[in-house]
């Protein structure tokens, strides 16, 4: 009894700090129908920040609250909001998403940059050595505390929400700003105050969290992602009930702490701690398919723009044949290193290819393709003994094809903002449960060997051939997805992106078509996968990190994410800044993070990316035939300007 | 003093107003004088500009080129957040509520000048009982007549100068109609210059001092509200008999 008392104090103070966060999320997607990726970074940033001032200052712990809390952490919801958001007032509700991605990565990099260096750091608990004994069990002071600030949190922004009328006008926001603007409250001030509010909570959450992750000290990513964990919980609060989302953060605590306190004995200890962070993971994707799906809300309206015009089969032909002579023609002067970072960048452009289909064309939003990118190149490696064979390559696009059409499965009535987290709860889960499991992937971060497809007829291959061999599989698959764009099944998927109400009344059935776009794409980012681990000769669970599938993601929309050079360009940036970063201090490990961060939030709304900037269209012919014969015109010119003076 | 400033200036006077959504030019010139304290009906065709003269008039929409006057004093560069604080009015076309709000949380919305909650619901419920049996309601799942009914109450709860009012009896039934134009009636009485803009005639006109019909952007016509009314049949609803 005891013992699941104790599994229960250390659940609900865990799903305190959860729900924290998540109320914190649900208030600003509330305020202004964002979801804000970027949470669990604002909690990381306090966190640090609060151990900057309290360990190295030596600052008082109140005053350091204060500065952190009320000061730090408003201040940079502010930030956000006026520098990054208000660009993208009215636009579509996956460039919002990517926005906040884009926040995230940079609040990564710059933390990268300040706190980077291998220092433990360690934030002593509150009220250290103060504790209770509630029927049995010791509670430390700290453990009070979080429970109580989450409570009287919720109880305040229920109150605040329900009984005052700047709350009032919090929920107004969303439903119909003009209209705020006419009942006289600015709108921009409404939405900052949300941004300003959802920052303060996961600053409070960061800095509850802090002390509670024990020796190990704070580290970047854990702080980030395991604040991503109350992205549940706000799902269960269908990212509008407070009250909901407390519990679902309770809940989710509990799940946790119950299911690895009760583990039976005979687990090792590493897979203990591997089920531990699976489980939220595994929480959201159950929540995403249990919980009814709230409306999503986005402020704005649809987005009305020319989409690149689409390559007809001869020129995606020509501009393939081109890339690859250009490429044969890199092989040779090229060398070393810089072969095989070219050589991985394309692959890695096949991988961006197959974002061009589901995410460009479709519509739907995928952050876990580097999971199949990394199933691709294992299934490749386990076949014929170390791979390397075409049986090899023809099972890794075979199984993450199905394994993509599973992924899809229970994703299909998740649209928008609910299939990119479903597909980020699933790569969280693969993460952790498959590529860092050390039973599969021998010893610590260990890798399994893969080989490199040899042409046929033909024993082993050479880096210059293999780089061709590479062009050859991103020019094919360029002309497929191009060809496919222009099939009745590429209509039929934009039809779908376009209007999902008026795509159901044609009687074509969405779910086949969002089964196929996913189950190709997958298959896609497995063949890249396949190619981008031949070329290293291994693939391990650094090479499929979490963040690495939004960075190619950002990338892709940063270039153009409807268009095939742009993914080109974009699996080429994925591996350059990298590899240019290692010449760089330690500080810009988080390099390509960073340029992907800024890169999205100074796209702004420019919704068809660089490649699509008007002045570049006009004046730059790429190859792959992506260019635009239309210039934009002003016909829809409401959608980009907007009613003046709404949120100007 | 509100009273000196009524009788010496017209409420609202359109000078050569020009207006454009991003490229496309929805006024082209709009020359218009609302008489303080009248009810003033602007009828026209769809896509004659009527909505965006409101826009221009509540401050949503900054004109292109001309001037706006409101009460005398040449508007620009103000926020319609600022011209609903000074008492402007704005009721837009079908969507004058937050639907996700309940009732009462509407009503709590409209207090912006400072009228308490209480007293914002008595006043709504007094004139539309109706809402307060659904106060705890969402209002958008109120019948349109209803929703109709919130939406004016803004005008009930605040001391609004100018009204302005969008198709209000867009897919209304008749008798809701007639008893919304009644009410407007008597909040004109209380000396608010009201502005309406509909598309069909009858029901406007009955309530309105003064008319105007405007077609593709432009004042086509004005007068009293019968000779409009008469206009309007050749002007742009002869196919319609």
């Amino acid at each position: 009894m005891e013992t699941f008392l104790s599994f229960t104090v250390i659940g609900i103070v865990a799903g305190a700090i959860y729900a924290v966060t998540a109320m914190g999320l649900v208030v600003t997607y509330t305020t202004t129908g964002v979801f804000n990726f970027a949470q669990g970074a604002v909690g990381m940033v306090a966190a640090f920040s609060y151990w900057e001032l309290t360990q190295s200052y030596h600052w008082p712990v109140v005053l350091a609250l204060v500065v952190v809390l009320l000061v730090e952490a408003p201040l940079l919801g502010a930030l956000v909001e006026f520098i990054f958001m208000r660009r993208i007032y009215g636009a579509s509700a996956d460039r919002s998403l990517m926005v906040t991605l884009g926040v995230l990565l940079i609040m990564v990099g710059v933390a990268t940059a300040v706190w980077g260096q291998q220092t433990l750091r360690i934030v002593p608990p509150f009220f250290e050595g103060h504790e209770v004994t509630i029927f049995g069990v010791v509670v430390t002071y700290q453990q009070l505390l979080i429970v109580i600030v989450a409570v009287v949190i919720a109880l305040g922004l229920r109150l605040y929400f329900m009984n005052f009328r700047s709350g009032v006008a919090m929920r107004a926001v969303v439903d119909d700003p003009e209209l705020l603007a006419l009942a006289g409250v600015a709108p921009y001030r409404v939405s900052r105050r949300g941004w300003m509010l959802g920052f303060m909570l996961a600053g409070l959450a960061g800095v509850l969290l802090a002390p509670t992750v024990g020796s190990t000290g704070l580290n970047i990513d854990t702080l980030t992602l395991l604040v991503v964990n109350g992205y549940a919980a706000a799902v269960v609060g269908r990212l509008r009930s407070l009250p909901w989302t407390f519990v679902g953060g309770i809940a989710l605590g509990l799940a946790d702490a119950y299911a690895t306190g009760y583990l039976p004995g005979h687990i090792p200890a590493a897979l203990v701690e591997q089920i531990a962070t699976i489980i939220p993971a595994v929480f959201l994707f159950v929540a995403l398919l249990v919980v009814p799906s709230a409306r999503l809300r986005a402020i704005g309206r649809i987005p009305v723009h020319l989409p690149p015009k689409v390559a007809n089969a001869r020129q995606s032909l020509v501009g393939s044949g081109l890339l690859v002579v250009a490429v044969a023609v890199i092989s040779v002067v090229a060398a070393g290193s810089t072969l095989a970072t070219i050589s991985q960048g394309i692959a890695l452009g096949i991988v961006a290819l197959s974002l061009v289909l589901l995410t460009g064309y479709g519509g739907q939003v995928s952050l876990c393709q580097y999971t199949f990118l990394g199933v691709g190149a294992f299934t490749m490696g386990k076949v014929a003994g170390g791979g390397g064979s075409w049986l090899g390559l023809l099972a890794a696009v075979g199984i993450c094809a199905a394994l993509g059409m599973l992924v899809a499965l229970p994703a299909l009535r998740l649209r928008g903002l609910y299939l990119a987290l479903a597909t980020l709860a699933f790569g969280e889960a693969m993460y952790y449960g498959f590529f860092s499991n050390s039973s599969i992937f021998p010893g610590y971060g260990g890798s399994i060997t893969v080989g490199r497809l040899a042409l046929p007829g033909t024993q082993g291959i050479g880096d210059r051939t293999e780089m061709i061999e590479i062009a050859v599989f991103f020019g094919a698959c360029a002309i497929g997805v191009l060809a496919l764009r222009r099939s009745a099944f590429g209509r039929r998927l934009v039809a779908m992106n376009d209007s999902p109400a008026a795509f159901a009344t044609l009687g074509i059935d969405a779910t086949v078509t969002k089964m196929i776009a996913f189950g190709v794409s997958a298959g896609m980012a497995g063949l890249g996968g396949v190619l981008y681990a031949g070329v290293q000769g291994s693939i391990s669970a650094n090479d499929v990190e979490l963040f690495a599938s939004l960075i190619l993601l950002l990338f892709v929309s940063i270039w153009g994410i409807r268009t095939t050079a742009g993914a080109l360009l974009a699996g080429l940036t994925a591996t350059i800044l990298p590899s240019l970063s290692t010449h760089l201090p330690p500080a810009w490990a988080q390099l390509s993070g960073l340029v992907a961060g800024l890169g999205i939030v100074l796209l702004g709304r420019s919704p068809e990316g660089v490649l699509g900037v008007p002045w570049l269209r006009a004046r730059v012919r790429l190859p792959l035939g992506d260019r635009d014969a239309l210039e934009p015109s002003g016909a829809f010119g409401q959608t980009s300007e907007g009613p003046v003076g709404v949120l100007s | 003093m509100r009273a000196t400033i009524l009788t010496t200036a017209p409420a609202v006077r359109f000078e050569g107003v020009r207006a454009s959504y991003g490229r496309i030019e929805a006024l082209y010139g709009v020359d218009l004088e609302v008489p303080a304290g009248s009810i003033f009906a602007v009828l026209g065709p769809n896509g004659a500009g009527k909505s965006t003269l409101l826009k221009v008039a509540s401050g949503q929409l900054r004109p292109t080129a001309g001037t706006l006057k409101i009460e005398g004093l040449s508007v620009r560069r103000v926020s319609p957040e600022a011209f609903a604080r000074s008492g402007v009015c704005a009721i837009p076309e079908g969507r004058g509520v937050f639907p996700n709000l309940s009732v009462r949380d509407n009503l709590s919305m409209w207090t912006y000048q400072g009228t308490g909650r209480p007293e914002a619901e008595e006043r709504a419920y007094t004139r539309f009982p109706r809402l307060k049996e659904r106060r705890r309601q969402l209002a958008g799942t109120l019948s349109g007549g209803e929703q109709q009914m919130l939406a004016i109450a803004r005008a009930l709860v605040g001391s609004p100068r100018l009204l302005l009012l969008d198709e209000i009896s867009m897919g209304l039934a008749p008798m809701v109609v007639g008893e919304l134009y009644e009410l407007v009636a008597h909040i004109a009485a209380d000396g608010v210059t009201v502005i309406v803009v509909e598309q069909f005639v009858s029901t406007a006109v009955r309530v309105a001092d003064h008319a105007a019909i405007l077609l593709h952007g432009r004042v086509h016509q004005q007068g009293s509200p019968d000779e409009m009314a008469e206009a309007a049949l050749g002007a742009y609803l002869s196919s319609e008999g």
